[in-house]
């Protein structure tokens, strides 16, 4: 049991909120745990957003009790083969006593990984106790139907379900910093890193004390982010950062023929983006600056100015030069972040500030009473002139519209155009950025391009992923912590992965304060 | 029976309810007549009324509503006013401090201070104690056990994105802090859940059923112990997924051998719960569920979300006059759109009917009793709304019908209700649900509503 760590409590590392998995989170976790691959049933509610901007499963009440204890039947049904490996006996011996001990030796081995550390002898009694029962009262179950329904309780239990850490002593310390146990870091590093629990190796590097040491944690990180599953997580950790939406369901106006499957090759698209990156130098400078596309959809190549395109997303298409540069300036962002009433330098800029920028943005007025229709008349840039002429609105919109008017060149859905309405587009603006400049930039590629080259831009973007690392928002005490994390951001040149390996090697991470704990 | 229910007796304390939930004197056996059980239905929507709409003619005091006319999109209710309580907009105290009004989706229906948040654009709040509906459905199961201690029902909600992604903005009803209750929308799941028996012999389906029990008795003990290593916060979240696991066991427990419970009713088939365009048919399913589920006893709370706190990714393509505009940008109305104003009246209008049809249905069924000819009778439904209009008008537009077995003085325009704290509202409907109870969520405001009750 860990004790307070004098000098991680002087560090103020901040509290570990009980999380549950994510629902992507729970789909890994069944892969790795029983080999099956099935989606999350639709009775479990989606994720929502949290406080840390990042989503995170719903809070259990009795729908989502029951739809998990519903799937993880069925699971637990189809995953038998992988279930009965864990028991070190294939099938029932029939002395009673070398019975027993072949279904402590499945507690012991099976919940050491449902769990993602080991039983503590008190558990081991409690579900002992419950297949002793079992047996007594299901007296039409066998040996292996009784080792299945122990395997469907352990799925929900808690110690399954929540990131929950090591048991605490009752009457333990209550004020302080402690290390996060071994078994405790090695599961928040792999559900950061990998989206899903500790792979064989990584339970051995906690087993072994390897995760004592910051080169330890470093070595076991690096190596989880060279595994092709850390690319789905980022992809994933990305499309949440920017609030990219599930296209598939975007409500547009009649004119722009957007299809389900158009929104859905959007994303795809994102996605591949950041695997591209990935691959390549693995920066935020490159996520902000790629032309590089790859799309297997005929309607996304046409706005991408590619008509007739035919190829795959094994292809790399090149968007041209003159029209996009990187994340900021691809489909899915675009028509992410546009209003169903077009009028999209609103939010695209309040995205570029809030996310790449961390300017913070004072709440609106009272009173305030945002537009909500765009007069067919007039432009988009000519529209919102009239409306930051009211003097409430204005003082928001000095911080934001700008950035947003600098992606006039993409409607709805983000097609390049060079009209608006009657009028040539201006996509000019000035961006304020938090060291106090105001810089002009002509359009969204000049705008990515400062964005790329600004420190600022990877100090906000650490900010962000500490709170996902975190799975919670900031407290003050975070500051130092985060400072650090710039700093090895920085030092790495702005690479994703050395950003990631930072933050799970910060003593915010790799403590927890017990304040919030009894 | 387990240790962990009496467990979860105590989590009701300190809540912030005032008064011990106690079980009344069994009011059937003192009256020696059969009278039928009292039922409350709490239903909410986002972005208020119309501007100037939500109001009825008269001064200070109580106003006469059938001499009263009602505006456009209220006038749907026209038949059912001396059904009615028409409060005049009251305050949600605990939501004045927020951004605006859509805050007090979560806030609304406990009164009780928020969760401490720092404000910002994704800033939600969310309350430090239980919905009304929870503290009545607690009480009632103190002394009657019913399937289910609530029906907490919704319509489809839209992505869980943006401003309306937080499960403070799309949950209305809350057990507690940190306990927010997911609504059902599959009226085919209801279907099966409350009313449909199965196809097993009897040995097997109580071998099934003993099964089933005794994993939940383990789940509930083991989430105790659980929860006993964590800390107060954290304690919230496990205490939220306890009483899903006890409300498992409850309707296990109380569901007949054969699984049915009562007359099912008839849903059509296809109907796609993702799919915007199927909401009326699915509030429809959900009405006839919900009058089956109170017919056949299963319940006598239910909740009804008819969209988050501010419908971000919600349109309305069954009301084709809203042109595919979202139900935000809708309720907002007229001040940069000069069509807004006609597009909020069109989807309130298309509320209001649903109001009238709710009532229709409880008003269809006979239920004689000493303060009642039908169902309605007993019932009280709370109509309710978290901002006046839908540019922000920090007050709440709420409507009650029904007498709730003669409690309620209705067909009145409550306009002395104006500008109070929305808790008083909150401690009369606990009385007319026979609910002992001084306040909720706030001890410095106490009492019922003046001019409410009979």
């Amino acid at each position: 049991m860990p004790g307070v760590d004098p000098t991680a409590s002087a560090l103020l590392p901040g509290p570990k909120p009980l999380r549950r998995l994510t629902n992507f989170e729970l789909k890994n976790t069944m892969w790795e745990l029983l080999a099956v691959d099935v989606p999350v049933p639709e009775t479990l509610p989606r994720d929502v957003l949290s406080e840390s901007g990042f989503s995170e499963g719903s809070v259990i009440s009795r729908l989502e009790a029951e739809a998990i204890m519903e799937w993880t039947g069925t699971l637990a049904q189809q995953g038998v083969a992988r279930i009965m490996a864990s028991a070190p006996c294939a099938t029932a011996p029939a002395d009673r006593a070398l019975q027993d001990e072949c279904v402590s030796g499945f507690i012991s081995n099976f919940g050491m990984r449902a769990f993602r550390r080991p039983v503590t002898a008190a558990e081991s009694t409690e579900f002992f106790s419950y297949y002793r029962d079992v047996l007594r009262t299901q007296q039409s179950y066998g040996f292996e139907q009784s080792i299945g329904v122990l395997a469907h309780l352990m799925l929900q239990s808690p110690r399954f379900l929540y990131h929950a850490g090591s048991p605490i002593a009752a009457m333990g310390p209550t004020s302080g910093a402690v290390r996060l146990d071994a078994y405790e870091l090695a599961s928040r590093m792999s559900y950061f890193l990998s989206g899903s629990m500790p792979d064989a190796s990584l339970f051995e590097a906690a087993l072994n004390g390897r995760l004592a040491s910051t080169e330890g944690i470093q070595q076991e990180a690096r190596r989880l982010l060279s595994d092709p599953q850390s690319k789905v997580q980022i992809e994933e950790i990305m499309l949440q950062w920017l609030g990219i939406e599930d296209l598939r369901k975007k409500i547009k106006d009649a004119r722009y023929s957007f299809t389900p499957e158009l929104g859905q090759a959007m994303v795809d698209e994102t996605r591949r983006l950041v695997e591209s990156v990935l691959d390549g130098e693995g920066t935020l400078a490159s996520l902000l600056l790629s032309r590089t596309a790859y799309v297997d959809n005929g309607a996304l190549a046409a706005l991408y100015g590619h008509p007739g395109f035919t190829g795959n997303n094994l292809t790399p298409l090149q968007l041209k030069e003159t029209e996009r540069s990187g994340i900021l300036t691809r489909a899915a962002f675009l028509t992410s972040k546009s209003l169903g009433s077009e009028l999209n330098p609103i939010k695209r800029g309040l995205a570029v500030v809030g996310k790449l920028l961390c300017l913070n943005v004072p709440p609106p007025p009272a009173g305030f009473v945002p537009p909500d229709h765009v007069d067919p008349g007039l432009s988009t840039r000519e529209f919102l002139k009239r409306h930051d002429a009211n003097a409430c609105a204005s003082a928001c919109h000095a911080i934001f519209t700008p950035a947003g008017f600098a992606f006039e060149n993409y409607d709805g859905v983000g097609a390049y155009r060079t009209v608006d309405g009657a009028e040539t587009i201006d996509a000019s603006a000035s961006v304020y950025f938090p060291d106090g400049t105001t810089r002009p930039v002509v359009n969204a590629l000049e705008l990515s391009q400062l964005l790329a080259a600004d420190a600022g831009t990877g100090d906000c973007f650490a900010d962000h992923w500490f709170r996902r690392a975190l799975r919670r928002r900031d407290i003050p005490n975070d500051e130092g912590h985060r400072r650090e994390v710039k700093q090895a951001f920085r030092g790495a040149t702005g690479n994703i992965r050395e950003l990631m390996v930072a933050l799970v090697t910060s003593t915010a991470f790799t403590h927890r304060s017990l304040e919030s704990a009894k | 029976m387990s240790k962990w229910i009496i467990r979860r007796r105590d989590l009701l304390r300190g809540m912030g309810a005032g008064a011990a939930l106690l079980p009344l004197l069994n009011v059937r056996a003192a009256r020696g007549q059969v009278v039928p059980p009292k039922r409350v239905i709490m239903c909410v929507f986002p972005n208020g009324y119309p501007s100037g709409q939500y109001t009825a003619t008269g001064n200070n005091g109580a106003v006469d509503l059938s001499t009263a006319t009602f505006a456009a999109s209220l006038a749907p209710l026209s038949p059912w006013k001396d059904q009615l309580a028409v409060v005049a907009p009251v305050k949600c105290i605990n939501a004045d401090d927020a951004e605006d009004y859509h805050r007090a989706y979560s806030m609304m229906f406990s009164g009780a201070a928020p969760v401490s948040k720092p404000l910002g654009p994704s800033s939600v709040w969310a309350p430090t104690g239980p919905t009304i509906d929870q503290v009545i459905a607690n009480n009632i199961d103190l002394r009657e056990k019913l399937p289910r201690r609530t029906l907490p029902l919704a319509l489809p909600l839209g992505e869980p994105e943006g401003v309306d992604g937080t499960l403070e903005a799309r949950r209305a009803f809350w057990a507690g802090q940190g306990q927010p209750i997911t609504p059902e929308i599959d009226p085919y799941k209801l279907v099966k859940d409350l009313f449909v028996g199965t196809a097993m012999d009897d040995v097997a389906l109580t071998q099934a059923r003993a099964g089933r029990r005794s994993m939940l008795d383990f789940l509930g003990r083991d989430l105790e112990r659980f929860s006993a290593q964590l800390g107060t916060e954290d304690q919230f979240t496990v205490a939220s997924h306890l009483q899903g696991i006890r409300d498992l066991e409850l309707q296990l427990q109380q569901i007949g051998t054969g699984g049915i419970l009562g007359e099912p009713p008839t849903i059509p088939t296809g109907l796609n719960i993702q799919a915007l365009n199927d909401t009326p048919a699915l509030w429809e399913a959900q009405r006839q569920i919900l009058l089956a589920a109170f017919r056949a006893g299963v319940t006598r709370v239910a909740t009804m979300q008819f969209g988050p706190a501010w419908g971000d990714k919600l349109n309305l393509p069954w009301l084709p006059a809203t042109g595919g505009r979202v139900w935000h940008e809708i309720g907002h109305g007229p001040t940069d759109n000069p069509q807004g104003q006609d597009d909020h009246q069109t989807v309130v209008t298309w509320y209001s009917q649903q109001f009238a049809k709710l009532l229709e249905g409880l008003a269809s069924i006979p239920e004689p009793g000493p303060n009642s000819v039908t169902m309605l009778d007993n019932c009280v439904v709370v109509w309710a709304s978290n901002m006046l209009s839908g540019d922000h008008d920090p007050s709440l537009p709420w409507i009650l019908a029904g007498k709730c077995g003669g409690y309620f003085k209705t067909g009145q325009y409550l306009a002395s209700a104006a500008n109070k704290p929305v808790n008083h509202l909150f401690v009369d409907l606990a009385h007319a649900m026979d609910v002992p109870l001084d306040f909720l969520g706030n001890p410095d405001i106490r009492g019922p509503m003046p001019g409410l009750k009979a």
